[in-house]
């Protein structure tokens, strides 16, 4: 087997917990407030309804070809032409993924904190640990989970916490002013964030209990939508519904707003440490599957030879799909929702009908 | 064999790893710095250029006890330079002063008035769009003098003179008798519907010499005197102090204070009252399709001085100081409605704002008519105040 690695439940529901945390952090409240305004968590809830329902077909369908991979189990229901294309796409999309996540990360270290640098230096940095990473396999990601995971949620309720006291709670009125269409509408950005958790149809084989799958990875939705949340309507409360919308990385400008007497105060960079620690999880999950969908797709005895050259695909696209900054907003804002929803939702539901259909014709023949 | 050359390797590596732990990409040592304390915007004699000073602060004399005195650089160096932007014009500092500015310590914002009075708008993008700028810098007018002025004082208390102004703005919010606008709040009251912004008012005045001590020739003293108030990035005036009090009351922001009354028995002697805790709300009404503003002020305080002869025990006494209290803070708050209604016509206390949270679809309606509206106004004060403590002593 490519890999020999069994992960926890714990394990299992940390990963996903900083997987969607630690990115939609910097890219989901501005464009989400934006659009719902104070109707925010609505939005959220609907975000987590349609993720459950992509976290159900994978689930159904990850049972039933255990202990088969998304990407292997494309050519079971496909046949394995289509299979192999429809494994492909998968394969992109988190190298896609992983690409805009680094872009995301260098953006911000290159905004925030050190503007002379060239991004090249945060976008290679970052991918070489990971490749250190990806390279010792399944098990060790999951331990690195584990170690940052409850560092996150620790120091987000620290974050929320320390500039609750200036939060304005009549920036959160008027309540259920926003037409149910815009509420939609925003809905779908966070939800193409928690969708990049078909990685869980990638890792499912390798969970030790298979069967609780389900639970670990809504359990890691519902706790990364709910600290998602609480930063969301913290950043109303502080910056205002225009505020919020209009800010670059609100969830760092909140960090900077934490003044606590004289001296609890800037301490905005321990907090960019810990949400690139999660970013850096991000990262790692996605370039893991990415690998692993690879060589699962190729046919090939060990991962090894992948990780150099997909590492190298992560850099170039994070460099070059984008121009600016503007751009990656422009992008994730209004193609990317649609982009990673038909991917996401779209295809695993094709692969969930033709997968009951096969079946139901498998049952009438046995029947003849 | 095998062993110690894997020992070499690592310890290769590790020394690797050092080198790349001495610094970042773009390194910045103290001693080439320049620590912006404050700054000061003011127009420049073109017309389309800005001024800005700054306040740099020396780390270096800052941290030396006081006595050491004469011979050492002098602890700040202020510098004025102008430019067709805030940016410009900062960045023309390198050439005279041979230090890249690094503003994350900047302390406040002082806006000279004749800048104030042609609109704001356009320096406040570069305050937040700057990463090293904190949003939680104070943000002042200069009252009468250019901004730069108000940065050359000398101060006796503090080596760098922005940390002086910083804690009187602080001292002063503490005691309710000054608005404390940070950056934030101003680009919040700024851009917010229906609110527009204030800011504290600082100026210069005579050295407040001992009685018997030599008065000072030249104004160079700050204090910090009133509000001042802005419609849309305009200053159009100033609020004094009873008014600004009477601003803070609407806004809910009076924590502490003085409140003189005259003492029941003989007007000429005062009764002073603490103020304990105290809030205000604004609630807009619609009676009839006409809107109303009813602003609900809580007060409580204790007796903190009582300079007549009034015993308070006597029943009826500490009910006729509520009342007489409770006149102060209505007439207080009438002051700041009649300048910032009538005279400025300019929403500083936030009514459309809160008519927006309460009433979401009538404001969509009256949005547009809302600065029409505004100056006409109906507000009705509803002031409760109690008092609670009498202090160490009843009557004597």
């Amino acid at each position: 087997m490519l890999e020999d690695g069994k992960i926890s439940s714990k394990q299992y529901f940390l990963i996903i917990f900083s997987v969607i945390l630690s990115v939609s952090i910097f890219s989901v409240p501005a464009p989400t407030v934006a659009l719902a305004r104070q109707e925010v968590w609505i939005a959220m809830v609907i975000a987590v309804f349609v993720d459950g329902v992509v976290a159900a077909t994978l689930y159904y369908l990850g049972l039933k070809y255990f202990p088969q991979s998304l990407v292997q189990y494309c050519s079971t229901i496909l046949g394995r032409i289509p299979g192999k294309i429809t494994g492909a796409v998968f394969i992109w999309f988190f190298i896609h993924v992983a690409a805009i996540t680094v872009r995301i990360l260098g953006d911000f270290m290159i905004t925030a904190v050190m503007p002379q640098t060239p991004i090249l230096v945060f976008a290679v940095t970052l991918v070489i640990l990971s490749a250190s990473a990806v390279r010792n396999g399944l098990e060790i990601i999951a331990r690195l989970a584990e170690l940052i995971g409850p560092v996150l949620i620790l120091f987000s309720l620290l974050t929320i916490g320390l500039v609750l006291k200036d939060v304005n709670p009549d920036n959160l009125k008027p309540l259920f002013h926003t037409g149910l269409i815009d509420i939609l509408k925003a809905s779908l950005i966070p939800s193409s964030w928690f969708g990049v958790c078909v990685i869980m149809g990638m890792l499912l084989p390798y969970h030790d209990k298979p069967q609780k799958t389900f639970v670990a990875k809504m359990g890691g939705v519902i706790t990364g939508t709910i600290l998602l949340t609480a930063f969301m309507l913290v950043q109303m409360g502080v910056f205002g519904v225009h505020g919020t919308a209009s800010l670059t990385f609100p969830s760092y400008s909140l960090a900077r707003m934490i003044h606590l007497g004289d001296f609890v105060e800037r301490i905005e960079v321990v907090m960019m440490v810990i949400w690139l620690g999660g970013g850096f999880i991000t990262l790692t999950v996605l370039y893991y599957v990415a690998v692993l969908g690879t060589s699962q797709l190729l046919n090939l005895k060990s991962f090894q030879p992948v990780v150099i050259p997909v590492g190298i695909v992560i850099i170039g696209l994070s460099i070059m799909l984008f121009s600016n900054h503007i751009d990656l907003k422009a992008f994730i804002n209004k193609v990317f929702p649609f982009y990673a929803l038909s991917i996401e939702g779209g295809l695993t539901t094709v692969l969930l009908i033709i997968a009951l259909l096969r079946r139901g014709t498998a049952k009438k023949a046995n029947r003849k | 064999m095998k062993k110690s050359r894997k020992l070499f390797w690592i310890t290769v590596i590790v020394l690797l790893q050092a080198v790349s732990l001495i610094g970042c990409w773009n390194r910045q040592e103290l001693s080439s710095l320049g620590l912006v304390m404050a700054l000061a915007i003011d127009q420049a004699p073109e017309k389309n250029k800005v001024s800005i000073t700054v306040q740099l602060a020396n780390p270096r004399e800052v941290k030396q006890p006081s006595k050491t005195g004469g011979g050492g650089t002098k602890p700040v160096w202020v510098a004025t330079n102008t430019g067709y932007s805030f940016s410009d014009a900062l960045r023309n500092f390198v050439s005279i002063s041979g230090r890249k500015l690094f503003y994350a310590h900047n302390q406040v914002i002082v806006i000279g008035e004749e800048a104030a009075r042609k609109g704001v708008r356009p320096f406040m993008d570069f305050l937040s769009r700057n990463y090293q700028i904190r949003r939680t810098s104070w943000v002042v007018v200069a009252k009468g003098v250019k901004g730069a002025r108000i940065l050359q004082f000398q101060s006796e208390m503090e080596k760098v003179p922005a940390m002086e102004i910083s804690s009187l703005i602080k001292a002063k919010v503490d005691a309710s008798t000054a608005a404390g606008i940070d950056i934030h709040d101003f680009i919040e009251k700024l851009t917010g519907d229906g609110i527009e912004p204030i800011a504290g008012g600082i100026e210069l005045t005579n050295r407040t010499q001992p009685e018997g001590g030599e008065a000072g020739k030249d104004k160079n003293e700050v204090s910090l005197t009133g509000t001042a108030v802005f419609k849309e990035d305009k200053l159009v005036g100033w609020l004094n102090k009873p008014e600004t009090r009477g601003l803070l009351w609407i806004l809910g922001q009076v924590n502490r204070g003085i409140i003189v009354v005259e003492s029941p028995k003989d007007i000429k002697k005062p009764v002073a009252l603490e103020i304990t805790r105290a809030s205000g709300a604004v609630a807009p009404e619609f009676r009839n399709g006409k809107l109303v503003i009813k602003i609900k002020i809580k007060e409580e305080g204790n007796l903190g001085e009582n300079m007549s002869e009034v015993d308070v025990t006597r029943p009826g006494v500490i009910k006729t100081l509520e009342d007489e209290q409770k006149k102060v803070i209505e007439n207080e708050i009438r002051a700041a409605l009649k300048k910032a209604q009538k005279e400025f016509k300019t929403d500083i206390f936030g009514f459309g704002a809160s008519v927006s949270r309460n009433y979401p679809n009538e404001w969509n309606k009256i949005k547009s008519r809302w600065s029409g509206m505004y100056p006409d106004l109906a507000v009705e004060l509803d002031v409760a105040t109690k008092i609670r403590q009498q202090g160490m002593v009843s009557s004597w």
